[in-house]
């Protein structure tokens, strides 16, 4: 299968120090790929990356590969970005409070995009925009488009968000933490939007959370990104059932669950992500990691296809819940 | 069963304001003196000496009477007639000024914040420059560079104006630069100066509106500060600042020359800066400090 989203050897920099250490992953035509990791683990950055959204002290480097629907979009023009974005990538943000722009009406912003991307005339544009504020599931969309976004609620405006994205039918959707800022029967209500609107649209969603519980709901693939890098990449269903890296068992234990025995404190993984500037010279989770032998320390782990599409860099990747002994390095990928 | 929505009811700025106590005293000073600019002059028609103008040195020096109710000056000229005429050159001047600093200060201060780098460097270092001169300096050097007249003393005022409006713009468009629906508009795609434009400039206004009645205020005070020392508009216009100027020497003879058009700048002064603090309190009722 050609993959859509074709992602290698990805580096990002802010100022000089690298925060993007090798990402490469795979996204295909009307998939979802969840990228997942704790703050800090670069998951926005490899989002914002592929957008050409960085700021100014943001650098993709050179020898970084993005490439959709075989286009390369690293060291693409702003200007080429911009057709581009929007277009056949788009994206949907944290905080759908502070999206919209306050003082335009919702039909004119998701008209301005419309209008944007697909050439149609104001009044086309304003029927596409009720139309697309049909399709997200907005009630009354008529009487909708001339509220303002103060006059809908967070939900409402994350699908305002998601009808703007999908305007011009774009290939890929990014959705950065779409529902972390919405309750937990809102957060149901738009990733199930977000599945019914995929199969609809054939659209590829790469879904970045820290949440392994939309992780489950919705992706089919799943990459767990650590400083910097994916260390472990599997099906969404194989890595909560059988995580292989000691950071994913790490990060599915320490999801709370119903039936838990509240006097045992949740399990969490100790210490923090290490700051770009302290990355370790071998495995970058050793610090934290219960089974760190001293070798751990020496040598980085590579990105290993272990089982039949599962990869995981660790060189004592964990079978049921055990580390395998001994060092697996010469294993040819 | 449906549930009635309570809709919020939007109020208008004017009644807002209204609803405040100094911005409503702000409303009634600035509506009284743009009242007087506008119809004034008309009011005062009807006999030789409703030309502002028009000199009778046997009638110099008058007290308020029926016939001349603030008096004569020392041209015999009826003081009411030319001061109701010069609010017209006050207003034009003040508000000329501020609109020209206003706009292209926006202009300035929006590409300023919004291209960032070099181009943010240097104008601002040029901005620097300009606001090291205290205001009414700068635009008194300007007036002597250019010579006196309505036209140049606009553009001094203006100048010495304009790179506040520099600064309160570039702040507000780098606050709204942050927030996510900027961030969500590049990712629709859409290009800079329309972003610019749409999403960022009319969220950045804030602070501008603010600040412009001030400004027009302080724009009245460095223009009749300018007539006073005879560098504003020529001899015989009635300015306030200039007839204040003219009556100075005259001070202790017959002091109200100088009072009443030094009462009209207060006036005018007074009422856009309580007009300013209070379109701050109505805004932004945050930063509310008296109600």
């Amino acid at each position: 299968m050609t993959s859509l989203l074709s992602v290698r050897d990805l580096r990002t920099a802010f100022n000089g120090q690298t925060v993007l250490d090798g990402v490469d992953f795979d996204l295909h035509p009307g998939k979802t790929l969840g990228l997942v990791g704790e703050s800090g683990s670069g998951k926005s950055v490899t989002a914002l990356s592929v957008m050409g959204l960085l700021d100014r002290n943001g650098k993709v480097l050179p020898g970084s590969s993005i490439k959709l629907e075989g286009q390369e979009l690293a060291g693409l023009s702003e200007r080429g970005l911009r057709e581009v974005r929007g277009k056949r990538m788009a994206m949907i943000f944290q905080e759908p409070m502070s999206s919209l722009n306050p003082v335009y009406t919702v039909g004119d912003q998701v008209a301005e995009t419309v209008r944007k991307h697909l050439g149609l005339s104001r009044r086309a544009s304003r029927e596409r925009a009720v139309e697309l504020l049909r399709m997200v599931g907005i009630s009354a969309p008529e009487r909708r488009v001339t509220e303002y976004p103060h006059q809908l609620s967070g939900g409402m405006r994350q699908r305002v968000m998601i009808a703007i994205a999908i305007s011009a039918d774009p290939a890929l959707l990014i959705a950065d933490e779409p529902t972390t800022a919405l309750d937990v029967t809102i957060q149901g209500q738009i990733l199930a939007l977000l599945k019914e609107l995929q199969e609809r649209l054939n659209m590829a969603i790469l879904m970045i959370t820290h949440d392994l519980g939309v992780v489950s709901q919705i992706a089919d693939d799943v990459a767990v990104m650590y400083a910097g890098q994916i260390i472990e990449r599997t099906e969404a269903q194989r890595l909560v059932g059988n995580p292989a890296h000691p950071y994913s068992r790490g990060l599915l234990a320490s999801v709370p669950r119903l039936g838990m025995d509240r006097n045992v404190p949740l399990p969490s993984i100790p210490g923090s992500v290490p700051s770009p500037a302290d990355w370790p010279a071998g495995c970058r989770f050793a610090d934290r990691c219960e089974f760190a032998t001293p070798q751990c320390r020496e040598k980085p782990p590579l990105l290993i296809e272990r089982w039949p599409g599962h990869e995981v860099a660790c060189d004592h990747p964990l079978v049921d819940g055990v580390p395998t002994p001994e060092p697996a390095r010469e294993v040819v990928s | 069963m449906a549930i009635e929505v309570p809709v919020a009811r939007r109020t208008s700025l004017l009644r807002a304001l209204w609803r405040h106590r100094s911005s409503k005293v702000g409303l009634i000073l600035v509506g009284f003196t743009l009242f007087v600019a506008l119809i004034g002059p008309f009011l005062v028609l009807g006999n030789a000496s409703s030309d502002p103008n028009y000199q009778n040195l046997g009638q110099s020096l008058l007290g308020s009477s029926g016939s001349h109710w603030l008096g004569t000056d020392d041209l015999g000229r009826d003081e009411l007639v030319r001061m109701v005429n010069g609010a017209r050159y006050t207003l034009i001047m003040a508000v000329a000024a501020v609109t020209i600093a206003a706009v292209s200060g926006l202009i300035v201060g929006a590409v300023s914040g919004y291209a960032g780098g070099w181009v943010d460097l240097v104008i601002q270092r040029l901005v620097d420059i300009i606001l090291s001169f205290p205001g009414f300096l700068l635009a008194l050097a300007l007036v002597a560079i250019l010579g006196t007249g309505m036209t140049n003393l606009i553009i001094a005022v203006a100048v010495s104006a304009f790179p506040r409006f520099v600064r309160v713009t570039r702040s507000g468009v780098l606050t709204v630069m942050q927030l996510p629906y900027v961030e969500a508009a590049r990712s629709q795609g859409l290009p800079p100066l329309r972003i610019l434009r749409k999403h960022v400039v009319p969220n950045a206004l804030g602070a501008l509106i603010v600040q412009t009645p001030l400004e027009i205020g302080s724009a009245v005070l460095t223009g009749a500060g300018l007539g006073f020392l005879g560098l504003g508009v020529a001899e015989p216009t009635p300015e306030w600042g200039a007839m204040l100027g003219d009556g100075r020497d005259l001070l202790f003879t017959n002091p109200t020359l100088v009072t009443y058009p030094g009462i009209a700048i207060f006036i005018a002064i007074l009422g856009f800066n309580l007009l300013g603090d209070g379109i701050r309190d109505v805004l932004d009722p945050r930063h509310s400090t008296s109600r």
